[in-house]
Formats: C-alpha cells, sequence, structure tokens
C-alpha cells in the first residue's frame, strides 16, 4: 500500500515535470494508439514523423500509452499535439468531444474479419460456439466490435455463447490462434499480408470479414497552430505510391495513399458502428 | 682494495635458484594481481555495459508509452541487481524521469564528469569515479533514431575490490607457498647437482697436485657424466703428456747431462737457467749454486765475451768462436757457439763450450805432416838450389886452395871477387834454407793484421826455386795493401798448397802430354758480399772481402772431381804424389777464417781457385823489416854461448869488427860460471838456443837469477818458432836468425842495447 502510494505520488511529479517538458516549443507530441508494441509504432511511424520534422521544424516525439484507457485519457487531456487514434476510437473521441480533429486519412480502407487454423474444421461462426476467441480489445471494431454487432444480429447472446480474451496486440492474436490456445482470433485482416505473418499466413483460413473501415485518422490538437496544420497535411498527402521511399511507408502501413479528411468522412462508418 | 671470497657451486645455485625464484614470485603475484585486477575491471564493464543497454532497451517501451510508473518500478528493480549502487533515467535534456534514489526525480542529472568517457562505443560512454568506487555507464534510450532519453547506471567497485583483494592474498599466499617449497626443493637439487661437481672439482685438485685418479660420478644429469668422462679422460691424456714430458725431459736432461760440452743456458738479464754436469765439473760449482746468478759475476772470464752474448740477444743469430781460450787457462782451446733461445718472444742464450785442445793438437800434426808432404814436393827443388849455393862456394874454395898450393899470387880484385862469389852463394844457401824454415815451422795460431801481397811475394819466391822451371808465376800486384786478420803461417800454407796443385797440374798430371809446364796467375780484389751473393754462399756474411784469384792452365777438373776436392785422402794424383790432404786443410783453414772457397775447372783448360778472406780493418803488424839499424862502433864485453867452434869464432870476428870484446865459452855450464864471476862486465850475451848438457833455456834462468837485468841475445838455426817463443817468453831481449851476418848481428845489437828491448 506505502509503495503504491510512493509510485502515485512519483507517476504525479513526472506527469508535471513532463508536461513541462513538452511544453518546450518546437516539439510535438505525436501521440499513437497503442494498437501494436510500442516500438513498432515508432518503427512505422518514424519516415513520416522525420517528414513533419523537416517540413514543419518542429520535433516530433512519437509517443503511445501503455493502455487504451490511459490514450483515451491523455487525449481528453489534450496531452498529444498530433494523434493516430483506432477508427471507433476517433468516433468516440469526437463523441465525447476531445479537442482533436481528423486532418488526413489513409486509404484504401481495411477489414476486421475471424482467423481460424485451416486444420480447425471450423468455416462458419455459429461453430465458434462455446470457444474461446482472441480479440486485440473492446474498443477495436475490426478486431471485436463487428463480430459482437454480427453475432447481435445472428440473434446469438454474445455474453453467454462467445468467450473472449482480449490480448490487446494483433500479432499476440495471430500467434495464439496458429499456437491452438484459440479457436478463433479477431484482427484486421489486411495485417497478415505483414512479413512478420508471412510463415504461418498458409495454417490459417479467414472465415468471416466485416464490412469497410476506414484507416485510422491523422488528427490535430484544436490549439494547434493552423499553418502547422497546414504543413503537416501538406506532409502527408504529398506522400505518393511512386515514389520509392513513399511507398515502402504504405506498405507499412498497409496503405495506398494519404488523403486531406475531417469528420464527415467517417460519418458512413459511425452509422455501421453502432456505437 | 675489493677482496673477493669463493663460494662453492651449491651455495651460487642455491641462491642464483632463491633469487630467480623470488623474481618469479614477484613477476607472477604482480603479474596475476595486475591481470585479476585487469579482467575483474573488464568483467565488470562489460557488466556494466550489458546491464545499461538492457536497461535502455527495456525503458524505451516505458518512455514511449509514457509509462513512468511502471518505468520506476523497472528501475527500483534494476538498482536491486548485484553490484548496481543507482539507475537513472532522464530525458533528451537530463530532467530524472526515473532513478533509484526517489529524491532525484525531476531534478537534471547530476553525475560527475561523466562527460569524461573512459571508454566505451560510440553510444557508450564510461567513466570512474576519482575515488574509483564507482563506475558510471551512460547510455541513450533510442528507438529508430527516435531518441527519448538516457540511462545511467552507477555500479560500485566495492565488491570487485573487495573479491580482488582477497583474490591477490590468497595468490600471494600460495605463491609463497610455492616459493618455500621451491627453496626446499632447490637446495636440494644444488646438493644433489653440486655433490658430483664437488667431488669433480676435488679429483681435479688431485689431477692438479699429480694425483691423477678416476671420478666416479652418479647423476642423471647427461652434462655432468659427460663432463665426468672428459675430465677422466683429460686426467689420462694429462697423465700420459706429462709422463712422455717427464721422458722426454728426463732424456733431454740425460744428454744434456751426458754431454761433454760444457753447457750454459742464461736469460736475457744474464741470469744462468741451465747448468750441465761438464760445467759444474769444469768450475767446481754446482747446478744449486749456479742456477739464477749472474754469469759474469760467477764466472767472471766470461766477461770479455759479453759483447757476443748481447750481440746474439739483440739478433737472435748463432755466433761461433774458435779456439778460445777460457778461464784463464791459455794452454786449452775451446770452441764457444752462442746460440739464441727464445722463449715465450724472450731471448736467453745458450752457450756451449767444446774442449778442442786435442782437436787442436792433432790439427796442427796434421798440418805438420802435411807441411812435410809440402816440403817433400819442394824438397828436389831446394837441394837443387842448395846444391848450387854449395857449389859456388865450393868452387870457389877449391880455386883458392889450388892457388894457394900452388903458390899463386892473387890480386886483391880476384880475392874480392873470390870473396864476393862465396858471399853470394853462401847468402842463396842460407836463403834456401830459410824458405824451407818458413815452409816446416811449427807454431802457435797467431792471428794477427797482414797484408796479403807479402805472403804471394813469398811464395814467388819459393815457387822460383822449387817449382817446375817450365811453370811461371805472374802476380798482378797492386799498390794497394790487402790487409787480412789471420794466422799468417796458415794462410801461407793455403796457397802454398793451393799453387803446388796448380803446378802439379801443369806438369806432372799432364800424363805423358807433349805440352809441359804453364802459367800461375795471381791477382786479389776487393769484393762486396751482399744478400744476393748470401743465398748462393750461405757460408758468406754481408761485407768486404779480398778475393784472390789463382789461374792455371793445368790439366783442370771435371765436376765430379771438383765436388769431392775438398774431402780429406781425395786425390788425383799418384799416391807418391799426394795424400789427398792438401785441399782439406785448405778448405779447412779458409772456413776457420770466415772466407770460403769457389772452384771453376774446365778439363784441359786450367783450374780457378778463388779463395775469399774477410777484410780486416786493423793495420798490418810491423815486421821489423826494412828498419835501418845504427851500425857503429861500440866498447864493452860480450859473452859469446855456443857450442859450435865455427860460430863461436864468426861471432868473435863480428863482435870485434863492431868494437867488443868477446869472451867465447864452448856450453851453458862454463857459460853460468863465467857468469857468476864477471857478470858485471859482461854488457851483452849472445847464447846458443840449443846446445848439449845445459840448453839455452837453462842457461838464460840461471843467468837471470845471477843478474836479472842481463841482456841476452838468442840464437838458433831454428825459426822463430814456438820453443824459441818459450824461451823469448822467459824475457830474453831478442832473437837472431842462423845463420847471421855483421848486418843482421849489428841490428839485433842495436835493439837491445838502443832501444832497450
Amino acid at each position: 500500500m506505502c509503495k503504491s502510494m510512493v509510485l502515485l505520488v512519483i507517476f504525479i511529479i513526472i506527469s508535471i515535470s513532463t508536461t513541462s517538458v513538452f511544453s518546450y516549443d518546437k516539439v510535438l507530441k505525436f501521440g499513437i494508439f497503442p494498437y501494436q508494441s510500442s516500438k513498432s509504432l515508432v518503427k512505422l511511424f518514424g519516415p513520416i514523423a522525420s517528414r513533419i520534422e523537416k517540413e514543419t521544424e518542429y520535433e516530433i516525439n512519437i509517443v503511445t500509452a501503455p493502455s487504451y484507457e490511459e490514450y483515451m485519457l491523455r487525449v481528453k487531456a489534450g496531452d498529444y499535439d498530433i494523434i493516430m487514434p483506432c477508427t471507433a476510437c476517433y468516433l468516440s473521441i469526437k463523441k465525447k468531444g476531445f479537442p482533436y480533429e481528423a486532418v488526413a486519412m489513409g486509404t484504401p480502407p481495411f477489414y476486421g474479419g475471424v482467423i481460424v487454423r485451416k486444420d480447425s474444421g471450423i468455416s462458419n461462426i455459429e461453430q465458434l460456439k462455446g470457444e474461446k476467441i482472441a480479440a486485440i480489445g473492446p474498443f477495436s471494431y475490426a478486431a471485436y466490435i463487428y463480430f459482437r454487432n454480427k453475432v447481435k444480429e445472428l440473434g446469438y447472446s454474445m455474453k453467454n455463447e462467445y468467450k473472449f480474451i482480449f490480448l490487446g496486440k494483433l500479432d499476440s492474436v495471430v500467434f495464439a490462434v496458429v499456437n491452438r490456445r484459440f479457436k478463433a482470433g479477431l484482427i484486421r485482416i489486411d495485417a497478415l499480408e505483414s512479413r512478420v505473418f508471412k510463415s504461418v499466413k498458409k495454417d490459417l483460413i479467414i472465415i468471416d470479414k466485416s464490412e469497410e473501415i476506414p484507416q485510422f485518422p491523422f488528427a490535430v490538437n484544436l490549439s494547434l497552430d493552423k499553418t502547422i496544420v497546414k504543413s503537416i497535411v501538406r506532409v502527408l498527402t504529398n506522400m505518393s505510391i511512386h515514389n520509392k521511399q513513399d511507398m515502402e511507408i504504405f506498405k507499412r502501413l498497409k496503405m495506398k495513399s494519404i488523403v486531406e479528411a475531417n469528420d464527415s468522412d467517417y460519418d458512413k462508418f459511425r452509422k455501421i458502428y453502432k456505437e | 682494495m675489493m677482496k673477493f671470497r669463493f663460494i662453492n657451486f651449491a651455495t651460487v645455485f642455491s641462491l642464483s635458484y632463491i633469487f630467480i625464484l623470488l623474481l618469479l614470485y614477484f613477476a607472477i603475484v604482480t603479474l596475476f594481481s595486475f591481470n585479476v585486477k585487469r579482467i575483474m575491471m573488464n568483467d565488470l564493464f562489460d557488466y556494466g555495459t550489458t546491464f545499461t543497454k538492457d536497461v535502455a532497451f527495456i525503458a524505451s517501451d516505458m518512455l514511449i508509452s509514457e509509462n513512468y510508473v511502471e518505468l520506476q518500478e523497472f528501475t527500483l528493480e534494476a538498482s536491486e541487481r548485484k553490484n548496481i549502487y543507482r539507475v537513472s533515467i532522464a530525458d533528451n535534456n537530463g530532467l530524472i524521469l526515473s532513478d533509484s534514489d526517489f529524491e532525484s526525480i525531476g531534478y537534471n542529472m547530476n553525475i560527475p564528469d561523466v562527460t569524461n568517457c573512459l571508454s566505451g562505443d560510440k553510444k557508450m560512454c564510461i567513466h570512474v569515479s576519482e575515488n574509483k568506487k564507482y563506475i558510471y555507464f551512460k547510455y541513450p534510450v533510442e528507438v529508430f533514431k527516435q531518441n527519448y532519453g538516457y540511462t545511467i547506471i552507477s555500479i560500485s567497485t566495492k565488491s570487485m575490490l573487495t573479491t580482488y583483494s582477497e583474490t591477490r592474498r590468497k595468490s600471494t599466499m600460495t605463491a609463497f607457498l610455492f616459493l618455500i617449497v621451491g627453496v626446499f626443493i632447490g637446495t636440494y637439487v644444488a646438493k644433489r647437482v653440486s655433490a658430483p661437481i664437488q667431488n669433480m672439482v676435488f679429483v681435479a685438485d688431485e689431477i692438479a697436485k699429480g694425483n691423477y685418479r678416476e671420478i666416479k660420478v652418479i647423476s642423471p644429469i647427461t652434462e655432468i657424466v659427460s663432463l665426468t668422462n672428459s675430465l677422466n679422460d683429460m686426467s689420462k691424456s694429462i697423465k700420459s703428456r706429462e709422463h712422455d714430458l717427464t721422458t722426454a725431459r728426463s732424456y733431454l736432461e740425460n744428454i744434456l747431462e751426458s754431454m761433454p760440452s760444457l753447457l750454459i743456458a742464461i736469460n736475457n738479464k744474464k741470469y744462468i737457467s741451465q747448468w750441465n754436469s761438464s760445467i759444474s765439473i769444469f768450475t767446481g760449482i754446482s747446478i744449486d749454486a749456479a742456477i739464477g746468478k749472474c754469469i759474469f759475476e760467477l764466472l767472471p772470464f766470461m766477461k770479455k765475451f759479453k759483447n757476443q752474448i748481447e750481440r746474439v740477444i739483440e739478433s737472435a743469430e748463432t755466433l761461433e768462436l774458435f779456439r778460445e781460450n777460457i778461464n784463464n787457462d791459455e794452454s786449452r782451446y775451446y770452441n764457444l757457439v752462442f746460440f739464441p733461445i727464445i722463449a715465450d718472444g724472450v731471448t736467453g742464450v745458450g752457450i756451449r763450450f767444446d774442449d778442442v785442445t786435442e782437436l787442436e793438437i792433432m790439427n796442427r800434426q796434421l798440418v805438420q805432416a802435411q807441411k812435410m808432404e809440402t816440403i817433400g814436393n819442394l824438397a828436389g827443388g831446394l837441394a837443387h838450389d842448395f846444391n848450387n849455393a854449395l857449389g859456388g862456394v865450393l868452387g870457389t874454395l877449391s880455386i883458392l886452395k889450388f892457388r894457394f898450393e900452388n903458390s899463386d899470387k892473387i890480386s886483391e880484385k880476384d880475392m874480392k871477387q873470390y870473396i864476393k862469389t862465396m858471399e853470394n852463394s853462401s847468402l842463396r844457401a842460407s836463403g834456401v834454407v830459410k824458405q824451407l824454415l818458413t815452409i816446416s815451422r811449427k807454431h802457435e795460431v797467431k792471428m794477427e793484421a797482414f797484408n796479403l801481397l807479402d805472403i804471394f811475394r813469398s811464395i814467388k819466391k819459393i815457387s822460383a826455386s822449387t817449382f817446375d822451371k817450365s811453370v811461371y808465376i805472374e802476380i798482378l800486384d797492386t799498390d794497394q795493401e790487402c790487409v787480412i786478420d789471420a794466422d799468417r803461417g796458415q794462410i801461407e800454407q793455403v796457397f802454398m798448397n793451393i799453387c803446388i796443385n796448380a803446378c802439379h797440374s801443369m806438369t806432372i798430371m799432364r800424363n805423358g802430354d807433349k805440352y809441359w809446364g804453364g802459367k800461375i796467375l795471381i791477382d786479389i780484389g776487393l769484393f762486396y758480399a751482399d744478400e744476393v751473393f748470401n743465398v748462393i754462399h750461405p757460408d758468406a756474411e754481408v761485407g768486404n772481402y779480398y778475393v784472390t784469384n789463382i789461374r792455371d792452365t793445368g790439366v783442370g777438373m771435371n765436376s765430379s772431381v771438383i765436388n769431392k776436392i775438398f774431402d780429406p785422402f781425395f786425390s788425383t794424383k799418384d799416391e807418391t804424389k799426394g795424400t789427398g790432404l792438401g785441399l782439406a786443410m785448405v778448405y779447412n783453414i779458409v772456413k776457420q777464417h770466415k772466407g770460403f772457397i769457389d772452384v771453376y775447372s774446365e778439363v784441359g783448360q786450367g783450374t780457378i781457385f778463388k779463395v775469399y778472406l774477410p777484410v780486416s780493418t786493423k793495420l798490418p803488424s810491423f815486421t821489423g823489416k826494412n828498419q835501418n839499424y845504427s851500425f857503429k862502433k861500440r866498447e864493452g864485453t860480450v859473452l859469446v854461448v855456443d857450442d859450435e867452434e865455427m860460430i863461436r869464432d864468426t861471432a868473435q870476428g863480428l863482435f870485434k869488427v863492431l868494437g867488443y870484446t868477446v869472451v867465447t865459452v864452448e856450453n851453458g855450464a862454463q857459460a853460468i860460471e863465467y857468469f857468476k864471476e864477471n857478470n858485471e862486465n859482461i854488457d851483452l850475451v849472445l847464447l846458443d838456443m840449443v846446445m848439449p848438457l845445459k840448453s839455452g833455456r837453462e842457461t838464460y834462468i840461471e843467468m837471470k837469477e845471477i843478474d836479472p837485468d842481463v841482456k841476452v841475445i838468442l840464437a838458433s838455426g831454428f825459426r822463430q818458432d814456438e820453443r824459441v817463443q818459450d824461451v823469448m817468453n822467459l824475457g830474453v831481449n831478442t832473437f837472431l836468425q842462423k845463420p847471421y851476418i855483421l848486418d843482421s848481428l849489428a841490428q839485433a845489437v842495436s835493439l837491445v842495447l838502443d832501444h832497450n828491448t
């Protein structure tokens, strides 16, 4: 108890300290939703951050959070200058009135889906009744919410007939299925094209697929200078698949281009989301 | 002055071994400690480096996700690892985000001299605190070029230093233990190793003392066994060599001791180092009394050879002296050889005395015999001349007798003519006898300077009356005197012999040749013998020689005869005409005079003898000839002692002519008797040397006892040889050769009375 108290005090001190640290001029915090490991996120978004640094002459500090909840708390607190939340997260941010708005988004949209081992003999959702299913988190549309909605539509009881375990990270879900710890897993299915899963992809099949889901938005803090915002948007939208370096970035982010966007671009999905 | 103490091998070995062990001990302990410390430090560095990188890696996730609570927990957990003193994580601006020391959180990082990196890679900075208690590791938290801050780990060296000290203490103790064991082992080995060596040393000492014995050493060390075997071999070899040396030395000593020669060896300081039995017997000085003494102090008579000894020391060449008298004994003759003895670069001198008295006597007898042979060769001619002279006297006397008996008055003119003829004939007969005496006389070897030409003039005179008349002698005279230092009689014998041989080669050796006779041509020249000449004539010394060439036109000789002509008893003549001793004698005499002879001959053409004799720098001795003695009227009393009445009468007449009163007696006894009573009135005595009853020698001795100042002229028909000289040595004033005439008598009187000889 005493130790917890001490840690709490430290946390507060550090929070105060870091706030002061990041209030420095010329540093922009780029908070990315923790959908992968922190180092993977830095690796994925590092090149984009470098582009923005060059354009704006601001240092871009890529950060994430330990959890969905923590991330949303920081977003709520406006800790980040630039964010890239999950699609469902963004709808939640907007719904809760957090001070961020989308300025760009990737294309094309992606899909969520259910993966099982080929040798499992499972070919539809019904067969998963009573089985343990791995998912990323309750906030993930592609890797949980879509499946929940579909089960509801089919008239099944999500609570009684399906057992979900949230593993937090996409790669955890994939390898959990491959290793037969779970009969099925819910993931963003274009993730299987990643080199990480190249060796295991052949053992898996997709038995169900969600509707079209728009890519995660690039959103900025409403307090951020508009000039900087324009510069950021210009950097993002100027990236082209015909550029070799841009192509590499797009490939990692499972995108083909980044276009300018706003909240209305998520309206269609908002209807599907049925929060 | 520093004094060395000798220590034995075992001590040297032990001390060296302990010294080396100590060195090794300190070296190993130092090296080991140094390496242990280095390894421990490296391990600590590696540990710190790895740990810091691990912390940075783990912390990166927490920094990216800004999970500071978890970061602090991790920091606290990390700081509890072994040797970790403190863990700090700061952001890019140095603000501490997490720290094992809570109080530092939120402050800027303040670690002294962290920037002063000791080592590490490009990112890692390692720094050691001044008191060496801590090592700081600083490493960035970097993810794909995104820098999220720094990790700083402080590691305490206390544990490491404690471990190091303990390790060093244990290693020192262990090494010391090994040192002690090593010392014991070394001492034991030294004793084991040195035992056979000490045994060898003992035996070597014994060998040095001459006690040769075999070493028996049991040792596992090959070198010692080999050394022992070598020492045994050496001992045997030395023993054998010493035996040989002792035998050789004994042999040589026996030779030296048994040598009849007197032998002395001296060093360059003239101290005696060798003294054989013969010289001990000769001098009566034992070897012990002689060795180490100065030769000139021990044997004063050697002082006269001082120059010769010095010369041998300087030149290192052998020097020979012939017929020397030593030890004040003139009755014995010695040949002396001074030869260099060179040892260790120092030249000493060996002196050998060979008693040649007997040889000399024999040699003289031989010479005399050979002279007699010469006389035999010349006798015919001499008899002929003597008869001719006698013929002149007897013929004239017969005329006078006839004319007196026939009362034929002889005019004064005729009388003078007869007297003149008889005088000339008598003088000629006297001359013939003189020549005979000259050849046949015995005499002591007497070295004197004289003119060689005088010899040839004499030879020419003799040869004129003795050689076959078909032989003509010509002497190419020279105005210059050719003075040599030699025994006149011997040199005369040399050339007489050569001339006789030349004469024979032109007469009796022609063996029926129609042609008879020839010419002997004699000339003398000066010759310088240089080094080149010495190569051909090893006997010659560099210097001036008179070379006498005696050429004849006789039968000559072939080369095989020439090679033998100087051999004793070699002769090509009839046995009745030659003994073969002549040229052998010639060779010996010339050699003794340090001369040498060349012979060139062709059969049918003749022979040339070239006789080289060293030039003398002395003036020729005074011969007494050609002096003008005053021929004046005198007065006083002369006692004439001679057994021959005719001689007494002649002498009386001659002395009367000179103005003296003459008393004559016929023997020595009468002379003594008369002299005892009248010695005060006797001014001069003419004493015949050879008389019956009492000889001239005995008579003179007694007269001398009566009157020590008695003036005596000794007269004799013999030449002035050793017999005459013996009497002369007693104090006789002068010698008068018989037959004497008024002129020679007047000269002798003048010499005694006027010149007081």
